[in-house]
């Protein structure tokens, strides 16, 4: 009989939050409407109805009246949201009164009485949640629904506490309303507007916002979360993977998922044990993400996965080895599409990797040369990139062919690359000669041939194969003729002797526009700026004939009118 | 040998045969004999003195040597005691003969001229010696000069030896002595200059130096009182007449206004002539009219100095700036006469308001009027066909040059925009720095107002004439060199305020940002390696180039723009700007036809296949040259883009001037070589496509030529210290110097010597002075004996009278006692 009760329960359950279209609703809201006299109650009449359940048993009858009232509200009328506000946070507290009383459980001593009285509260209390998570899905014409939905939330969670306490197998046996939190989840992951996806992948989605505070707030909401989602990956409520994905992204993308695992506060009283320890987090966690990552995620959010990876992801995961396939399909990737910027991502990952498990990867020193692609010098990734590449030449057994073929390919970028970026190419390239003095050979050759060509081939893709050796980087006596005067007298450093015994790249990393302008704004004024002292008779207009045959400036801005 | 000493003496002296018998013949000793009683006498002294050394070990002192030296150099013996026993006597000959000459003048000193001088001839000596009887005979001084009535001859007849006084100069002293206060300076100065000129050798004492300063400070002391008494019967006198003075300047006053009254009409005529002939250009001599050659020298010198300036500081070098002149003499018209009338014109004219007008807001139409009704604010004086207006000056004070944009605004609502100018001008002119103090400060801030208004009237809906334009940027431009630091600082703050904008949004560039960057190119020197205000310019420039959307038909234009102006900024100083090269090729690729075709590894910014941007030209279609309008570039649309692809070409071309002098102008030129290949295709027929490929691949092939590997670290090879040690070949213990410059030897000998002489005395002088000081004590000590002996005696003497006093008192007192 308990048995039986209890599986109709969990199987209307189960089947409830399956139901998505509204006709489904519909019947289920019929089911209720047999049950009690359909009327709209006004606002008096409900808060009285709940007055009376809470005052004696005998007006429990009085639930499935409220209940009802779900089925007349319409999403469009700001009075009806109002009221089902003020409905849910009445009847929220009536089943708080019940949970807590301990109405909604019965043990095998209790009277048959009471076991139908429970299992029928039960039956309510069920209905009650499926209401709140339809409600969640109602479309928002106006700001009073966004409130509603933030209550709902907040009485879920509410709910999640209150039923983890009361509801466990028995007293203080830990027990975590999963179900509960499951159904939430899915329902939160679904909710939002691609219309408000941001470029990084991740969407401005107020609920999320407001569960990510909690969530982040307590341990076990965090274990269950990653727990739960990973086994819904393939559920078919989970529809909308790209939606999901960023609803997931926006939860996670800033900050780390735990800063001090062992002090971390847990919202419900008797956390069960999986939940309090690193381990079972950590492959929860790890398995979560995997998951995710098997599906077709889009650009925008590969790459801002790609920047998680690094501090978000491998410091949580107990099998980092297991990101290895992710990050070598988007580093084949981003050379498929001549993105640098996954490139370097990827290969921060990668080398994460070789660093902790020896990770070997084949023709690494040719993909590293393709990645010094005309865009490279523009991303704003180029400062990690330049950090790693510092540490892959190091070697002393790399082949000096290849050290000068990276020389002369990034001298060869610098003639298109911005300050922040030559900044970084002048020092590093010296660091480079200094380190293999084979290469000096590329500023300095003293013996050339009779008939010398530049051999250099600047589209060869093996950095083994480009000649460079046999070069000279032309580019870099160029650069001492930069329009920055800084960068004009950094690059003389390659005609002068070689005192130093290496420039400390990071001083030379991040020097955006910002900085640089800064640094030039906030110099002193000293002496009088130097003026123009030749006369040119118009700003604008077209040069005259006369003034052209006489090579004489008359306009400033030739060709251009105001 | 044992026993005591004296044992030892007499045995020795036995031996020697100095005591004891004497006649002992010793045998085999022939030479006693043969030798004569003198040397043997010598003989038995030098035997004495033998023996006396051998018994007293401290009277000798040997140097002791190390090591035995390869040419035996003999080690000296020195007897301290006896050297010791001749100094001391010698010391104390001299000391002896010192003190008796103390305190007692006497003897006769050679004073004749030169006598001790042993640089002179005797010629040399007897010649000066008789000029100076001749003079000194001559000489008022001399004794036989009966006019001479110093009365310095108090003392009666003096010793002379040629006329010249014996005494030692202490007859000054003596004189001093006896005439106290009485002995006048003038005479003692005198005294004194001669005696600087006769006796230059002679040094005063302390007690002379001191006297003199204190008789001249009196002098003066004396000087001043008298001249203050001078002064102030002076000023009483003053004071006395004064009321008198006063008296008279009263009544004149009442007189005059009682004239002024009556011929108003001709004082108001006089004064107008009066200010016209003030105003009326004086007949002064003017400067010579310089010829024309010289004028265009002056200025090219004047250029030339400016050019040189200029590429100093494009070397990054400071250049020590001269002042131009006094600024305050400068009108801000000044030398174009043309404006000045341009400015009289406006005055005169309908909007002839007086400053305060502009703030009243009054119309123009009502101030003419007011300007007649009240003429004595402001006085209007024709003079030829020109009128000037001279204001009141006490009305300036209400006029307030205008501090902020928003002030501006204020003046400039009844004005059209094409008025702007004027007004502006209007407000240099009245406040010209020479006209008050302050002035040039408030036109400092005016300069930044002005700036601001610049880029206010860029921005505004209704595009404003290009004129209005042009005519702000040559005002501010000449602001500039008047008010550089207010100015630059306010550029620098725009710029500032731009760089954050940028920060912190997408790019959305303005007119007023492109007008910006424009006035800063035209009024400063862009070619300057370090500068306040073009280098953030440039690196805002390429900020801006760099963020740009090569796919949008405005953001091209813009960049076009930009990149036209990066040339300006550039063409003196020839930098290179790598953002620019990455603007142009990526922005020709974007507009040029079929850029699939294209060869993409010979591109800089292409990786791979290059699709359509969706602005790119057809294959059939026509470059053409046209004049962009910046106030339009909203509206820009496809139907620019063939003079836009047009514009870049250029562009490219002007650049190519840049680049060619690169040592990479090869890998600079690969990517527009490529493109221009690609352009002329389609534009065969226009004739700027084809020169830029000529041009370009012209100067490829002369760089490709030329393209040799760098030799950067060429430099001179610096030599290692070596540290090896000397060897001298003839080596020789006795020879001091090896130096085979004989001057310098000689040089170095004689400065050792020089020092041990110097050491040897002083050690003498201070022996000297320990044996004085010596001797003192002891005279001192025998001084203080006779004193007590002898007041020893006085008191033994005083007290055995006293003695025999009391005793006789005694006796008297008994014997009385006993009368009684």
């Amino acid at each position: 009989m308990k048995k039986e009760s209890k599986k109709t329960a969990t199987k209307s359950l189960r089947s409830k939050p399956n139901a998505k279209s509204p006709l489904t609703k519909a019947t289920s809201k019929g089911d209720l409407l047999k049950e009690t006299e359909a009327s709209v109650l006004s606002l008096e009449q409900i808060s009285q109805l709940t007055e009376e359940i809470k005052s004696s048993p005998k007006f429990y009858n009085n639930i499935p009246k409220l209940l009802a009232q779900y089925t007349y509200i319409d999403s469009s009328n700001i009075e009806d949201i109002t009221k089902a506000r003020k409905l849910t946070k009445l009847l929220f507290k009536v089943f708080k009164k019940l949970l807590t009383e301990g109405r909604l459980s019965f043990t095998a001593r209790d009277t048959a009485d009471k076991k139908q009285i429970s299992s029928w509260l039960r039956a309510r209390y069920e209905a009650f949640k499926i209401e709140l998570l339809l409600s969640l899905q109602i479309v928002e014409l106006h700001q009073e629904s966004k409130y509603y939905k933030l209550d709902i939330l907040d009485i879920v969670i509410k709910l999640i506490k209150l039923e983890s306490s009361h509801c466990g197998p028995a007293g203080t046996e830990p027990y975590f309303a999963t179900k509960l939190y499951r159904s939430l989840l899915l329902t939160l992951l679904q909710t939002g507007d691609e219309k408000n996806s941001l470029k990084d992948g991740t969407i401005d989605n107020y609920l999320i916002l407001e569960f990510k505070e909690v969530l982040f707030q307590y341990q076990d909401l965090k274990y269950y979360f990653f727990h739960e989602i990973q086994q819904e990956l393939n559920s078919t409520q989970l529809e909308n993977k790209v939606l999901a994905f960023s609803n997931y992204l926006t939860l996670l993308y800033d900050q780390p998922i735990y800063e001090d695992f062992d002090n971390a506060e847990y919202l419900v009283e008797y956390v069960p044990k999986l939940a309090k320890t690193e381990l079972h987090f950590k492959l929860a966690f790890e398995k979560c993400w995997l998951g995710l990552l098997n599906w077709n995620i889009s650009f925008a959010q590969n790459q801002t996965v790609l920047g998680l990876v690094h501090k978000r992801l491998l410091p949580f995961m107990e099998n980092q080895q297991q990101l290895m396939d992710f990050l070598t399909d988007t580093y084949d990737l981003g050379f498929e599409n001549n993105h640098v910027n996954t490139c370097i991502l990827s290969l921060n990952g990668l080398f994460e990797l070789m660093k902790n498990y020896n990770l070997e990867y084949p023709d690494f020193f040719t993909k590293l040369y393709r990645i010094l692609n005309p865009d490279l010098l523009h991303s704003p990734h180029k400062t990690r990139f330049f950090r790693m590449l510092d540490i892959f030449l190091t070697g002393d057994y790399l082949s000096s062919t290849m050290i000068a073929s990276f020389i002369k390919k990034l001298a060869r970028l610098s003639l298109t690359a911005p300050i922040s970026g030559i900044v970084i190419v002048i020092p590093f390239i010296y660091n480079l000669l200094r380190r293999h003095p084979a290469c000096m050979v590329l500023i300095h050759n003293p013996n050339p041939a009779e008939n010398y060509q530049d051999p250099y081939d600047d589209n060869e893709t093996d950095p083994d194969n480009t000649r460079a050796i046999e070069s000279s980087v032309w580019e870099l006596e160029t650069l001492a003729t930069h329009y920055h005067p800084n960068i004009a007298s950094l690059a003389k450093i390659f005609s002068q002797p070689f005192h130093k015994y290496s420039y400390n790249l990071e001083d030379f990393l991040d020097w955006d526009c910002a900085k640089l302008l800064d640094g030039e704004l906030s110099k002193k004024y000293k002496t009088e700026a130097g003026l123009e002292f030749e006369p040119v008779d118009r700003v604008f207009g077209a040069e005259s004939e006369e003034a052209q045959l006489k090579a004489q400036r008359e306009v400033y801005m030739s060709g251009w009118v105001w | 040998m044992a026993g005591s000493q004296l044992k030892k003496l007499k045995a020795t002296l036995k031996e020697a045969g100095l005591t004891g018998q004497t006649n002992v013949k010793q045998k085999g000793k022939r030479h006693s004999r043969k030798t004569p009683s003198d040397t043997r006498r010598d003989d038995r002294a030098q035997v004495i003195s033998r023996i006396r050394e051998q018994f007293n070990p401290f009277e000798v002192r040997k140097g002791k040597t190390k090591f035995e030296v390869s040419n035996g150099r003999s080690v000296g013996v020195a007897k301290p005691s006896v050297s010791k026993q001749v100094g001391e006597q010698q010391r104390r000959a001299a000391y002896d003969v010192t003190k008796s000459r103390r305190n007692k003048v006497g003897g006769v000193i050679d004073r004749r001229f030169g006598e001790n001088d042993k640089n002179m001839t005797p010629e040399e000596k007897m010649l000066e010696r008789f000029t100076r009887e001749r003079q000194s005979q001559t000489s008022k001084n001399s004794l036989y000069n009966l006019e001479d009535d110093d009365g310095s001859d108090n003392d009666g007849i003096t010793l002379t030896h040629y006329g010249k006084s014996l005494s030692l100069g202490d007859n000054n002293e003596d004189n001093e002595d006896g005439d106290g206060d009485g002995f006048t300076i003038v005479t003692e100065k005198r005294q004194l200059d001669e005696e600087t000129v006769d006796q230059p050798s002679r040094k005063r004492t302390k007690a002379e130096v001191m006297q003199e300063v204190i008789a001249k400070s009196k002098f003066y002391k004396q000087q001043r009182k008298l001249q203050h008494e001078k002064d102030s019967e002076r000023i009483m006198d003053l004071d006395d007449e004064f009321e008198d003075i006063l008296g008279e300047l009263k009544s004149m006053q009442n007189e005059n206004t009682n004239d002024s009254k009556a011929p108003i009409e001709d004082e108001t005529k006089y004064d107008e002539t009066l200010r016209a002939l003030n105003l009326d250009r004086r007949a002064v001599p003017a400067d010579r009219t310089k010829t024309e050659e010289e004028i265009v020298k002056e200025r090219e010198e004047k250029m030339q100095k400016l050019e040189q300036d200029r590429q100093l500081r494009m070397q990054g070098m400071d250049v020590e700036k001269t002042g131009e002149g006094d600024e305050l003499d400068d009108t801000f018209w000044a030398g174009s006469d043309e404006e000045v009338e341009e400015l009289g014109d406006f005055v005169d004219g309908e909007k002839n308001v007086p400053p305060e007008e502009y703030f009243e807001e009054s119309s123009s139409e009502g101030t003419t009027e007011k300007i007649q009704s009240t003429p004595s604010e402001s006085v209007t004086i024709t003079i030829g066909n020109k009128k000037v207006v001279s204001q009141n000056s006490s009305k300036k004070t209400h006029f307030a040059c205008p501090e902020t944009h928003e002030q501006f605004l204020h003046i400039l609502i009844p004005y059209k925009v094409e008025e702007h100018l004027d007004v502006i001008k209007r407000i240099l002119n009245l406040y010209q720095p020479r006209l008050a103090e302050g002035n040039k400060e408030k036109l400092g801030v005016f300069s930044t107002v002005i700036l601001g208004h610049f880029l206010y009237l860029a921005d505004l809906e209704e595009p404003v004439p290009q004129s209005v334009i042009e005519g702000l940027m040559v005002v501010l431009r000449e602001m500039a060199s008047k008010y550089n630091e207010p100015l630059t600082q306010a550029f620098r703050s725009e710029l500032k305020k731009l760089g954050e904008k940028l920060d912190s949004d997408n790019v959305t560039v303005k007119l007023s940002d492109l007008l910006l960057f424009t006035v800063i190119g035209y009024v400063y020197s862009t070619s300057d390696m370090y500068h306040l205000v073009v280098n953030p310019t440039v690196i805002l420039i390429t900020e801006v180039l760099e963020t740009l959307d090569i796919s949008n038909i405005q953001h091209l234009l813009i960049g076009t723009y930009l990149a036209d102006l990066l040339y300006q900024f550039q063409s003196l100083s020839k930098r290179i700007i790598p953002e620019v090269n990455r603007f142009l090729e990526r922005s020709i690729i974007s507009l040029c036809p079929e850029p699939e075709k294209l060869d993409y590894t010979q591109l800089y910014t292409a990786t791979s296949h290059i699709k359509p941007s969706g602005l790119n030209l057809q294959s059939n279609s026509k470059l053409a040259s046209q004049e962009f309008q910046l106030t339009h570039f909203h509206e820009a649309s496809v139907d620019d883009t063939p003079a836009l692809l047009e514009k870049l070409l250029q562009i490219v071309d002007k650049f190519t001037l840049i680049w060619k002098e690169k040592s990479s102008f090869v890998e600079i030129s690969v990517p527009f070589i490529t493109l221009s290949k690609h352009s002329v295709k389609y534009y065969a027929s226009d004739k700027l496509v084809v020169d830029l490929l000529g041009k370009l691949n012209q100067l490829y092939k002369v760089n490709i030529k030329e393209h040799r590997p760098l030799k950067l670290q060429a430099h001179r090879a610096i030599s290692i210290m070596t540290n090896t040690p000397k060897f001298e070949e003839n080596f020789n213990p006795d020879k001091k110097s090896y130096d085979p410059n004989r001057d310098r030897q000689e040089l170095n000998k004689l400065r050792s010597q020089f020092k041990k002489e110097r050491k040897l005395t002083l050690k003498e002088l201070r022996k000297d002075t320990r044996f004085t000081a010596r001797e003192q004590i002891k005279e001192k000590k025998k001084q203080q004996e006779e004193y007590h002996a002898r007041m020893a005696y006085i008191y033994n003497s005083i007290s055995t009278e006293e003695g025999a006093d009391k005793n006789q008192y005694d006796r008297e007192k008994k014997m009385r006692k006993k009368g009684k």
